[in-house]
């Protein structure tokens, strides 16, 4: 290659090659068509939170679209669909174009593409169906699992031998963040979706109790940080200059957020579980680290406002502009509030609650949604070479967005803080002021009414933008390729071993952000893994009978978790409404842990024994017969269902190889125990009036319900059949 | 194997806190690392996605994108 005085190079060194703009395209469409239906799953759920107070004849009783299995459909529609195809339309538009060369392979590409929404396409299929492994933002069954795996591992091929190949020999901060990204996603998603299969679809995970939800909550916080956030922050470090036509305001800051953000967000994961059950050193932790990472956040958050520095005037004109500054200042809000809420007297108050909620769509809707639909209204006009179809159409979309998030947030901060307090509330007498939990909730069904309308709000805009953008294809002819030309990298000898030399190589970059975010999980993780003192053994605490353990896969598969916790934390209004608080050591042979994350209806830990089975089936049956005004959903299907024993060997073996104190060769009696125990509790309901049968599915949950935080007590021993 | 060598540490669960000192060490490299980047480097950094995406039609030379 030859270059002359002024720097330039001479033409005929230049090479030329094409950006694919069709696996663009496709991701564009996958994220906007699956946005839609995230939404509108969202919003579905969203009304079924009021229906049974306003519309009880509303609720068909039907199982398939419950709001337990719905919940999970919208959560990771809207993180792994919607979000996730974002990340792709604009990480194969931007790393080609940074890199200076095509994607490695469109064979790659296209098998990502259809790869991940086949995944999406059977998480629709067997969340409605009951097809979880219970544990939030992991639902997915495990041979979901390992498409998700292989999809992400070619996904991970592609753009590190697109980077191999390259012909700028800087990698722009952007490409940082999306490798930092795809590899923690890696390490997250493997490491958590351990588990131990008892069927073609079906697994118990290798982690039990406190193990288990500290694992989870290392990768449900991490997804929020390195699927929600920093491949996002990526994003807007390409998109946010492109549109405002200006580099970033400083490259310097966005080195230091860069490495403080993946190494301090590894941490942070353990303040979910503050007050839980987790040894006091891994909270404290959590807490120190989340505190810590509101300075990188605004770091990065502050790089992407001030780069806007003399172009304010252009926000009031450019759609486009109008949705990145919003999304940045949710960003910006979210994680100051996420670092607060990590305090653990914050905590206390807003754990469990609606608060959490409102704070995790301030991110989603916000930060999410906003930047993606300005990267849409952006990438697709330029595209398809035109003009955006409507700067009007796409400021209403704007406003009514931005609306939508606030009719959405506000009631739930308001509901949030009002539930908390009521829960904690005692009378001048020294009694719960709010002791029936109902009570609590009633108070906040017109808040949930609200919530839905700003749901509804955001939905309509996203219909607002679909229309937009389809005039605009219209409008336009959709270039498929784009040419370019660009010198070969050349090749540079000594040179000194610095960031400037890391951002020249994308495997030593790969292993260092690595090494940093292994740093945090390894310490974290893998004291608590091994240190015994870590959970304190009680010996009265026994492995689940096997109808219990059939009851527990119903409680699982019903998503009871997503609205009732089982963690009795140590204060006195919740042991005083619930029992006493839970012990570390109560939760060993829970796989996977059920402690939820929010309490719709009350905790669950210390409910067994407190009313007889008759009240647990009727009130399956029709919440609202024994607790008038009750928002529970109806669950008719368990009276009718016959529970599916078949398994009942496959799941004790499966426990038995993670130790689980079953007697040799159990395995093979297990189903007589089933039998037995379920007779007995026939017998008691009959003699209460209520006839069914021992093969009921409701049996099965009713046993399970009634062993829940007993074995603290001492009085119920399961007694297991000999072989 | 690694159960046992973790469970032979004596006092790991401290090493939480040593692991914060390394942060707030590796903090302060990554800072003098990019501190002592060169203003020139830095410019040329910041303005890698304006100039990525011209195509071979509106970039009639294809020099501007080139820089040494």
């Amino acid at each position: 290659m030859s270059i002359d005085s002024s720097g330039s190079v001479n033409p005929k060194d230049l090479e030329t090659f094409s950006y694919d703009n069709v696996i663009v395209r496709n991701f564009a469409w996958a994220t906007i068509i699956w946005g839609i239906v995230g939404f509108l799953v969202g919003l579905i759920i969203a009304i079924q939170m009021f229906v049974p107070a306003y519309f009880p004849f509303l609720d068909l009783g039907i199982s398939y679209i419950s709001f337990g299995r719905l919940r999970p459909l919208h959560t990771n529609a809207v993180i792994f669909a919607f979000v996730g195809n974002a990340i792709f339309m604009g990480v194969y538009y931007s790393l080609p174009r940074l890199a200076k060369a095509p994607m490695w392979s469109i064979l790659l590409s296209k098998l990502h593409f259809w790869g991940w929404q086949l995944i999406i396409l059977s998480a629709a299929i067997t969340f409605p169906l009951g097809l979880t492994q219970g544990k939030e933002y992991a639902e997915l069954i495990w041979p979901i699992d390992v498409a998700v795996a292989v999809v992400w591992v070619i996904f991970g091929i592609n753009m590190l031998m697109t980077l191999v190949k390259r012909r700028e020999r800087h990698m722009y901060v952007a490409i940082w963040f999306y490798i930092a990204s795809w590899v923690t996603v890696a390490v997250l998603h493997i490491v958590n979706s351990l588990v131990i299969p008892y069927s073609i679809l079906e697994s118990y995970p290798i982690y039990t109790g406190v193990q288990d939800a500290l694992v989870q909550w290392w990768y449900g916080h991490n997804a929020v940080a390195f699927f929600l956030t920093t491949p996002y922050l990526g994003l807007m470090y390409y998109f946010l200059p492109k549109a405002a036509n200006r580099p970033v305001y400083s490259y310097r800051l966005s080195i230091i957020h860069f490495w403080s953000l993946i190494f301090l967000y590894i941490w942070a994961g353990p303040h979910h579980l503050l007050y839980s059950s987790t040894p006091d050193w891994v909270q404290s932790l959590g807490t120190v680290f989340s505190i810590m990472l509101i300075a990188p956040s605004w770091g990065g958050m502050i790089n992407g406002l001030l780069t806007l520095r003399g172009a304010w005037d252009k926000v009031r004109e450019d759609p486009v502009l109008k949705f990145m500054v919003v999304a940045i200042t949710a960003y910006g809000m979210a994680v100051f509030e996420g670092p607060m809420l990590s305090i653990k007297s914050f905590n206390a108050l807003s754990h469990f609650t609606d608060w959490t909620i409102a704070h995790v769509h301030v991110g989603a809707l916000g930060w999410n949604g906003m930047l993606t639909f300005g990267i849409l209204y952006w990438i697709i006009p330029k595209m398809w070479k035109t003009e955006l179809h409507s700067k009007k159409l796409a400021s209403l979309h704007f406003w009514i967005a931005f609306l939508g998030i606030l009719i959405y947030a506000a009631p739930l901060y308001w509901a949030g803080i009002t539930q908390g307090l009521m829960w904690k509330q005692f009378s001048p007498d020294g009694f719960l002021m709010y002791r029936n939990f109902l009570e609590t909730v009633t108070h906040l069904v017109p808040m949930y009414a609200i919530r839905a309308l700003g749901g509804t709000f955001f939905l309509t805009g996203a219909i607002i933008m679909l229309y937009n953008l389809i005039m605009t294809m219209k409008r336009g002819s959709f270039m498929a390729e784009e040419t370019f030309k660009a010198p070969a990298m050349a090749s540079i000898h000594n040179e000194k071993v610095n960031h400037r030399w890391l951002e020249g190589k994308p495997m030593p970059f790969l292993i260092a952000s690595l090494v940093v975010v292994l740093v945090g999980g390894i310490f974290e993780i893998v004291p608590m893994q091994v240190i015994k003192s870590n959970v304190p053994t009680i010996t009265s605490v026994k492995p689940y009978t096997p109808l219990e353990l059939h009851g527990r896969d119903i409680y699982i598969r019903e998503g009871c978790y997503l609205c009732h916790s089982q963690m009795v934390r140590p204060f006195r209004n919740e042991t005083e409404r619930y029992g006493e608080y839970s012990k570390a050591g109560e939760f060993v042979y829970d796989t996977p842990f059920q402690w939820g994350s929010k309490r719709t209806g009350p905790d669950l830990h210390r409910i067994g024994g407190k009313y007889p089975h008759a009240w647990h089936y009727q009130h399956m049956y029709d919440p609202q017969s024994i607790s008038p005004g009750s928002i529970m959903p109806r669950y008719p299907w368990l009276l009718e269902n016959s529970l599916d024993t078949s398994l009942t060997s496959n799941k004790i073996r499966a426990l038995m190889t993670l130790n689980f104190p079953y007697p040799t060769g159990y395995d093979n009696v297990a189903h007589i125990d089933v039998r037995t125990q379920a007779l007995e509790i026939v017998e008691e309901l009959k003699v209460t009036g209520i006839e069914t049968t021992h093969d009921k599915e409701i049996i099965a949950l009713i046993a399970y319900l009634q062993r829940l935080g007993t074995d603290i007590k001492g009085e119920s021993k399961p007694i297991f059949n000999k072989p | 194997m690694f159960r046992q060598i973790f469970q032979n540490i004596q006092g790991i669960e401290l090493l939480p806190t040593f692991t914060l000192l390394f942060f707030f060490t590796f903090f302060i490299v990554v800072f003098i690392m990019a501190y002592k980047l060169d203003k020139k480097f830095i410019n040329y950094m910041g303005l890698l996605p304006l100039d990525s995406d011209d195509t071979l039609n509106e970039n009639k030379s294809g020099d501007e994108n080139v820089t040494n």
